[in-house]
């Protein structure tokens, strides 16, 4: 059973990293290599409210204005981006990925150099735990699986339910036809990025409060997302959340018999397996 | 309608070096001060070590490797493919060097040499048959995945590698007719050999039927595959080749510094060899050389800021991205096409 | 020299070609008709080997050719072009030429001297045949479109093929053009090439074409002389009973 709330808390994890990428990848057709940079800032915003409101303000509290703060500032910085550098990219998908690549150097070294190049941990946030027979559930890992829920099924309302939400899957799946249809290119790329970078953000910041956070965090979790990619299908949102939720379950397990540490080869041996035979992943549709 | 979209002859001058037809080996002004440059640079790759203080020394033996290192992935990108496991592959040279030089197995280095290239080879011939079914953006994050998949086996295989700690003390090669390598100097000549042979293959491999058709690949699949070409196969051979030239630089680069560890083969690494190809243009077999040039310069100007270098070689990249898409090669090209210009012109007013 | 039997592509539950069966014949310029959306482009990719066909087969010289990958097909002896016009855009003409005779120069290993010599008589003939000496050094991707047309015929043509198929070859041109290309198709098949066509312009199909099939909804409607075709009640149907009007 315990082993079951692993799988759920690293499902969590890995869906709200890997869904802001594949956001990213689906609308705009262009990867944000910086986006595990992304991830780690939202990481890094989480310690430094920590330390700024610690003992002022109880810890959930901490945790939601971290929350907010976080995704709210890596949000706009991954719109900054987007406004400039992929504008002026834009025409050069590929340059985008390199540049981006580029960027996340440039991110990481300032982040050494203005904080530090070790590791911060960050105090348990919600304390206590949940105990019973079989298993012992933190709060704070429920509070985590808790809000990363919350969030995929505010996404999964905005995406289906809202006007913009469905503008976007209508870029996503068809970008000529929805400029034929008036929409807005580049009002849609913007959102996007907002909400995809919102959402690494976010994710950092959950992670951050279990384990802790350091300025490769960043690039340890994105090759992870990447095969998660891969694997769910280039270009589908549901795909990737399948995929994350395929893969969390497997190094789980692994974790549990002992064979984590084979769990990075193993994983990408699956993604080599699935792309051999399913060039354009599980569910991908694309060109 | 006769269209005025004439381009001077200098644009089908640039791609010279690819074509085949005879026309283009006439001797020119270009030629001249092509041999020219060709002749300054190997005088000055003869004589420099003797100038340099011992840990110049060192980083220049270390500048020709890598040179190795970008050429073998200029050769993969000639195919159209921009991979992110090519340093991974290094190290499985590396490590198979590293290995077989122990005392255990005891086999000599030059023997090593033919055996990294081949396992380099034989990987990414097995690697492609996934990862070659992707093109653009897959292809990068599939081989991102691959190459940090075999990272986390030289960290795993603990009995074989050595783990994080990797494997230390490993010897020189064995004197070639006298010839010791204990030295800094013989070593740089070792490489610098290697290396402009590898080059000099590399140029003939470009201009012969077998490059350009890759080359044709990479320019318009679709077309390549109606005419008859085997579009997966010569992709193939780009990346095995590519690779098997990083698994040779892989093993003069653990066998110079006597030690390696998986730590050496990550994304900085990796980072580093894109961004030549990036800055310097991929192009031309000297456009990577150029950019790494750059790079390692950036990286000892601002030696006692280490840390910083990385921001500056991201800052790089995306400056030229930006504002010379095409590379510090492209600038160059221009700059002495614009050159030979004003000299014609000289020459014709004064005559 | 191609024949279709019974070819069926289905993409989920929708069957884009259906039990297609016709025949070309050697020497002939061969002509598939339909309005859009009729399956015409599907046909051509399965024939050239873009697609695979779910059902049927596909026999070229009395070898099955269906599923077999393009470049295999090609080795065959069938060149197809592309609607939106395919060359080597950073090279020259002449190299997009060059690059055409990659089949038949055998291996790309080979570089041996005599293989040159053919190498530049054949590419001076091309080059004469279609009229496209003096653009010889000009970059592909700067040609019109006219031009960029011509030459992807040229490279096509670079391969000797048994059977060229070209994919809308007068789209998006004017009448001038349309002359022009017409002509060079016809001497191409006066001189021995067996030609299928694919087009919209009916009026131009109608004088190019030896023989015709019309197709519709993935099916044939009609096979023969255009001079029968145009009498076809199904086949005036077809393209007047659309609401997109008509071609010409």
């Amino acid at each position: 059973m315990q082993i079951l709330v692993n799988m759920i808390s690293l499902s969590a994890f890995y869906v709200s990293f890997a869904l802001g990428l594949a956001l990213i990848f689906g609308v705009m057709r262009t990867i944000n290599l910086a986006h595990g940079e992304f991830y780690m800032l939202g990481g890094y915003v989480l310690w430094l409210v920590v330390v700024v409101l610690k003992g002022i303000v109880p810890g959930p509290a901490i945790f939601m204005v971290a929350l907010v703060v976080g995704c709210s500032t890596v949000g706009l910085l991954g719109l900054l981006l987007q406004l400039s550098l992929f504008r002026v990219l834009r025409s050069q998908p590929f340059a985008i990925l390199m540049a981006t690549l580029g960027l996340s150097y440039i991110i990481q070294v300032l982040v050494m150099q203005f904080i530090g190049p070790m590791g911060r941990s960050v105090p348990t946030l919600f304390r206590g735990f949940i105990r019973t027979e079989t298993m012992i559930i933190p709060y704070q890992r429920l509070a985590v699986a808790g809000l990363v829920f919350v969030a995929i099924t505010v996404l999964w309302i905005f995406l289906t339910r809202t006007k913009p939400g469905r503008t976007v899957r209508a870029v996503a799946q068809n970008p000529r036809g929805a400029i034929l249809q008036g929409i807005s290119l580049a009002r849609v790329s913007a959102m996007t990025m907002l909400i995809g970078t919102g959402l690494a953000a976010f994710s950092g910041i959950l992670i951050g409060s279990i384990n802790s956070v350091h300025p490769f965090m960043g690039t340890d979790a994105l090759w992870r997302a990447f095969i998660i990619i891969i694997v769910g299908g280039v270009g589908s949102i549901p795909g990737a959340a399948i995929a994350a939720v395929l893969f969390a379950v497997l190094d789980t397990s692994l974790n549990a018999t002992g064979m984590g540490h084979l769990a990075p080869m193993i994983d990408a041996l699956l993604m080599l397996g699935v792309l051999s035979f399913f060039p354009h992943g599980l569910m991908g549709t694309r060109e | 309608m006769k269209v005025r979209w004439q381009k001077n002859r200098a644009d089908v001058g640039d791609y010279g070096s690819e074509a085949p037809t005879a026309t283009h080996r006439v001797i020119n002004l270009r030629t001249w001060v092509l041999v020219a440059s060709i002749l300054g640079a190997a005088f000055a790759a003869l004589f420099l070590p003797f100038l340099l203080s011992t840990y110049d020394k060192e980083i220049l033996v270390l500048f020709v490797i890598n040179v190795m290192l970008v050429l073998g992935y200029r050769t993969i990108t000639t195919m159209g493919g921009w991979s992110f496991a090519h340093t991974a592959i290094m190290g499985l040279g590396s490590y198979t060097m590293a290995i077989l030089t122990q005392e255990e197995f005891g086999v000599s280095f030059w023997l090593t040499l033919p055996l990294a290239a081949v396992a380099a080879g034989i990987f990414s011939a097995l690697l492609s048959y996934p990862v070659l079914r992707t093109r653009g953006f897959y292809f990068f994050l599939s081989t991102f995945a691959a190459g940090e998949a075999l990272r986390q086996s030289y960290k795993q295989f603990t009995g074989i590698t050595g783990g994080t700690y990797g494997i230390s003390f490993i010897p020189r090669p064995e004197s070639i007719l006298g010839v010791s390598f204990e030295s800094t100097i013989s070593y740089y000549y070792l490489v610098l050999i290697f290396t402009i042979v590898i080059a000099i293959m590399l140029i003939m491999f470009n201009g012969s039927r077998f490059g350009r058709t890759i080359t044709a690949v990479a320019q318009n699949e679709e077309l390549s595959l109606s005419i008859g070409i085997n579009t997966r196969r010569y992709r193939m051979i780009a990346f095995v080749l590519g690779s098997a030239i990083a698994g040779v630089a892989g093993v003069f680069f653990a066998n110079f510094n006597g030690i390696i560890n998986p730590a050496d083969f990550g994304s900085s690494l990796m980072f580093k060899v894109i961004a030549a190809a990036i800055v310097g243009g991929v192009r031309t077999i000297w456009g990577p050389i150029l950019g790494l040039f750059y790079l390692t310069m950036l990286e000892e100007l601002f030696f006692s800021y280490a840390d910083w270098v990385p921001l500056l070689w991201g800052v790089s990249v995306i400056g030229i991205l930006i504002f010379a898409p095409n590379g510090l090669e492209s600038i160059a090209t221009s700059f002495l096409t614009r050159c030979r210009a004003s000299i014609t012109r000289l020459f014709d007013a004064l005559t | 020299m191609l024949i279709l039997k019974s070819v069926t592509r289905r993409f989920g539950n929708l069957a884009a070609v259906d039990g297609l069966s016709f025949e070309v014949k050697k020497g002939e310029i061969f002509g598939l008709m339909g309005p859009n959306g009729s399956g015409k482009t599907t046909a051509f990719n399965l024939i050239s080997g873009f697609l695979k066909p779910s059902a049927g087969e596909i026999l070229l010289n009395g070898q099955k050719i269906g599923g077999l990958s393009p470049h295999r097909i090609a080795g065959r002896g069938l060149v197809r072009t592309f609607q939106i016009t395919s060359v080597y855009s950073d090279w020259t003409v002449r190299q997009n030429i060059e690059m055409g005779h990659h089949l038949i120069l055998g291996g790309s290993l080979s570089t041996v001297a005599d293989r040159r010599v053919d190498l530049e008589a054949s590419c001076e003939t091309i080059l004469t045949f279609l009229r496209l000496k003096e653009y010889e050094h000009r970059k592909a991707g700067l040609l019109p479109a006219g031009l960029r047309r011509t030459l992807s015929i040229a490279t096509a043509m670079a391969c000797r093929p048994l059977l060229l198929l070209l994919d809308e070859p007068l789209a998006g041109l004017n009448a001038s053009e349309k002359l022009a290309v017409g002509g060079s198709i016809s001497q191409l098949r006066d001189n021995g090439v067996t030609i299928m066509l694919v087009e919209h312009d009916v009026r131009s199909m109608m004088s190019l074409c030896d023989r015709l099939v019309v197709i519709n909804f993935g099916r044939k409607i009609a096979e023969g002389e255009p001079q029968e075709i145009r009498k076809n009640p199904d086949v005036i149907e077809a393209y007047l009973g659309r609401s997109e009007g008509s071609y010409a």
